[in-house]
């Protein structure tokens, strides 16, 4: 009852209520450091970036310096002298009218944060950053997305644990898992490695829990998980710019991995669960963590080092689609190349691979709000989730799925240029994303997870 | 020769009054602008300990930081990559403004170290023999042997040459720019305007002065507009860019672009460890 009364003040999505919005964009200033003044004052408007961002190719308004422009207007207003001296002659103004709020949301939703923006500009200005906090801003109105501002909500009260559906789907992984390894799962007890599935690891990816715990129990790894989900959509908060919900969330997974003396917190999910706990949640909770953070191809990587795991070959002509978060914003780049290489003989890497690989598109919470999501999320949650979406945010709604369909072509077409049979990744947003994109755009292949492959190359 | 108050003309008034006022507008805004990064703290207490990297790597890591958006360019925006980098800024305006004769002369006047650069001077045309530091005539019909390290270069290292490619490089961008407008591209400011329109004036009036043109002949003061005029101009229009340096997008010259690579290379390279 408390999630309905509290989704139903989402018809205030695209509302202007300036009151709120100055709190907001005084609220935002925390995120205001010698890089960000660098990202708001030093674009010299050279359009480089343009070629990268997955939905400039869709709309030539989403280059990522258009959408940042919509932070700058509102940091020249302020944090400027030409702003606070000559207002809109200095393109510095704050967000006057409804339909201002429509345009940032729409912006500041057509970013996965993949962050090839941030490399491929001369300058190094980290666009997706900015348009984080744009969503901050956005977010502390009252305009976020209804679906991920349900599944932030969700994972925020914990109700991934509660809920029938949820609790189903999780069972269900589990017993897939048991009957893999054979025996009990080590649940909540003390163990070096601590594995952290999320519920949408569970739903999205159902094997990956099952082969994780098998990789594990091959390699002979002192390791246990959690007995219940922790994690719904994991930090789909710090994608709506809600830090504090975000580190509050990350906060219950350190607890957890210091109460079963874990050394050792691993992700299955390679998307923003990964940077977020890696990198992002000892900046933002001022903690650092007493284990280390690792994806599960860190893990097999230092396993195979260590010849605590032999592949058998797999014939598969197979190709490997890095999440941005993982791969270019993560740093994790030779790692799974290194396994699949040994795996299979006819490994051959995209045209596009390693940091200039090219986003599937799904990121940033674009794959989450369609109207397949919202149908997946009624049955999951049991809400009536269409009912809580505005007329202004279905016009919203319309526009976002038809460009996060018409943004997956590029990359199918790259994964087409060397015709694979199998695409590996490791998150499950980029799975759904591939999937769609073989879907609409005909590249027929198969999207499996990193460990998915691994453990088949086990067996 | 046009004169402007008290007998002082444009090329005495943007050389000997204007120059050093711009001079310190420029130290006073670049010092506004440093201060200002220096004095904001960041909001960021705690960090993630970065990868553990080999120094190869990070050298590496450096090289392709500033690589990167080169090659990313060359592949996915070529038109900008010949347009915006290899004629606006590699055979234009860092050659241009760095090592043209006359400029090697004006530099080593303020710094005198600056002459250690003399080989490397440029010459006004691909025409003209000698590395002049004030061009009392007007470029020859005939190539001739020239005497910097550039040898047969000279036919494209030349003022005349990189000027033109300057121009069509800023026509370039001009044209880019008025399209993204047009496709409802709400990030063009007017300093983007302001900065191109600085650099193609000073660039056209620089070709016009090496060329004498409209006219050399100083004994018609008064009545015609003289070499020295549009050498005044192009000198108070360069006046004009310095002082704005710090203001406007100019300030990748001296200090953005320096600070946001080696910022990423930070972020990027060194903590996340991306190869």
């Amino acid at each position: 009852m408390g999630l309905r009364i509290m989704i139903a003040k989402n018809s205030g999505f695209g509302k202007l209520d300036k009151k709120k919005l100055e709190k907001a964009i005084e609220s935002s200033y925390s995120r205001l450091s010698m890089s960000m003044l660098h990202y708001v004052e030093d674009c010299v408007g050279c359009m480089s970036c343009k070629v990268a961002c997955p939905y400039w190719y869709v709309d030539h308004r989403y280059s990522p310096v258009n959408k940042a422009e919509e932070l700058r207007y509102i940091y020249r207003k302020t944090t400027t002298l030409s702003g606070k001296l000559l207002g809109k002659l200095a393109k510095a103004k704050f967000p006057e009218t409804e339909e201002d709020i429509e345009r940032m949301v729409e912006f500041a939703y057509k970013c996965s944060e993949c962050g090839m923006c941030y490399i491929s500009c001369p300058f190094g200005i980290d666009s997706g950053e900015m348009i984080n906090v744009l969503r901050m801003i956005l977010t502390n109105l009252g305009t976020t997305p209804t679906n991920l501002k349900v599944l932030s909500e969700i994972e925020v009260k914990g109700l991934q644990a509660k809920l029938p559906e949820t609790m189903r789907i999780w069972g269900e992984a589990l017993q897939k898992a048991r009957a893999k390894i054979g025996k009990e799962l080590p649940l909540d007890k003390e163990a070096d490695i601590i594995v952290m599935p999320s519920l949408f690891d569970a739903f999205i990816t159902p094997d990956a829990i099952a082969n994780t715990a098998y990789i594990l129990e091959k390699a002979g790894v002192n390791w246990s998980m959690p007995s219940k989900p922790m994690l719904m959509k994991p930090f789909t908060a710090w994608l709506l710019g809600d830090l504090s919900s975000a580190a509050l969330i990350g906060k219950r997974l350190v607890e957890y991995v210091k109460a079963y003396k874990g050394k050792t917190l691993i992700t299955i999910d390679g998307g923003i669960y990964y940077y977020f706990m890696r990198w992002v949640y000892p900046e933002v909770a001022n903690e650092l963590l007493p284990f280390e953070v690792k994806h599960i191809i860190e893990l097999v990587y230092e396993l195979y080092k260590q010849n605590k795991l032999a592949f058998n070959k797999i014939d598969d002509k197979i190709t490997w689609h890095n999440p941005c978060k993982l791969g270019r914003k993560g740093g994790v780049i030779k790692e799974p190349k290194t396994i699949l290489k040994a795996i299979a003989p006819n490994y051959k890497d995209l045209p596009h691979h390693d940091s200039e690989n090219i986003c599937c598109g799904g990121g940033g919470g674009m794959a989450l709000q369609t109207q397949e999501c919202t149908r997946k999320l009624e049955k999951l949650t049991g809400m009536k989730i269409k009912e809580m979406i505005s007329e202004k945010e279905k016009k919203y709604l319309y526009r976002q799925e038809k460009v996060y369909y018409l943004a997956l072509e590029r990359k199918a077409k790259d994964i087409d240029k060397i015709k694979p049979d199998i695409v590996v990744t490791a998150c499950p947003t980029c799975v759904l994303s591939l999937n769609h994109a073989s879907l609409l755009y005909g590249p027929s292949y198969k999207v499996v997870h990193f460990v998915d492959i691994v453990a088949k190359a086990l067996e | 020769m046009v004169l402007l108050i008290n007998g002082i003309d444009i090329f005495v008034f943007a050389l000997n009054y204007m120059f050093p006022v711009a001079l310190i507008i420029f130290i006073i805004g670049s010092t506004y602008k440093l201060a200002r990064f220096a004095i904001l703290r960041s909001p960021t207490k705690t960090r993630a300990p970065p990868r553990k990297k080999s120094v190869k790597s990070l050298v590496k890591g450096l090289v392709m930081t500033f690589l990167e958006p080169i090659i990313l360019s060359i592949k996915k925006n070529p038109l900008d990559f010949i347009f915006g980098l290899v004629l606006l800024h590699m055979l234009g305006t860092i050659p241009m403004l760095f090592l043209l004769g006359q400029h090697v002369a004006f530099f080593q006047h303020y710094f005198k170290l600056y002459g250690i650069l003399w080989p490397l001077a440029l010459p006004l045309s691909p025409t003209t023999s000698s590395v002049l530091t004030f061009s009392t005539t007007i470029p020859t019909k005939t190539i001739v042997e020239f005497t910097n390290v550039w040898g047969p270069l000279n036919i494209i290292l030349n003022g005349d040459v990189l000027s033109i490619c300057v121009i069509v490089a800023i026509g370039f961008k001009i044209a880019d720019k008025l399209m993204e407008k047009k496709a409802g591209v709400q990030s063009i400011r007017p300093w983007d305007w302001l900065s191109l329109f600085l650099l193609l004036g000073i660039v056209v009036t620089g070709f016009l002065a090496a060329h004498h043109y409209p006219s050399a002949d100083e004994t018609t003061a008064q009545t015609t507009i003289t070499y020295r005029d549009i050498m005044g101009l192009h000198v108070l229009l360069a006046d004009i860019l310095l002082l704005s340096i710090p203001f406007t997008n100019m300030w990748h010259i001296t200090f953005s672009y320096f600070y946001g690579k080696l910022h990423e290379f930070w972020d990027m390279r060194i903590r996340k460890g991306l190869e």
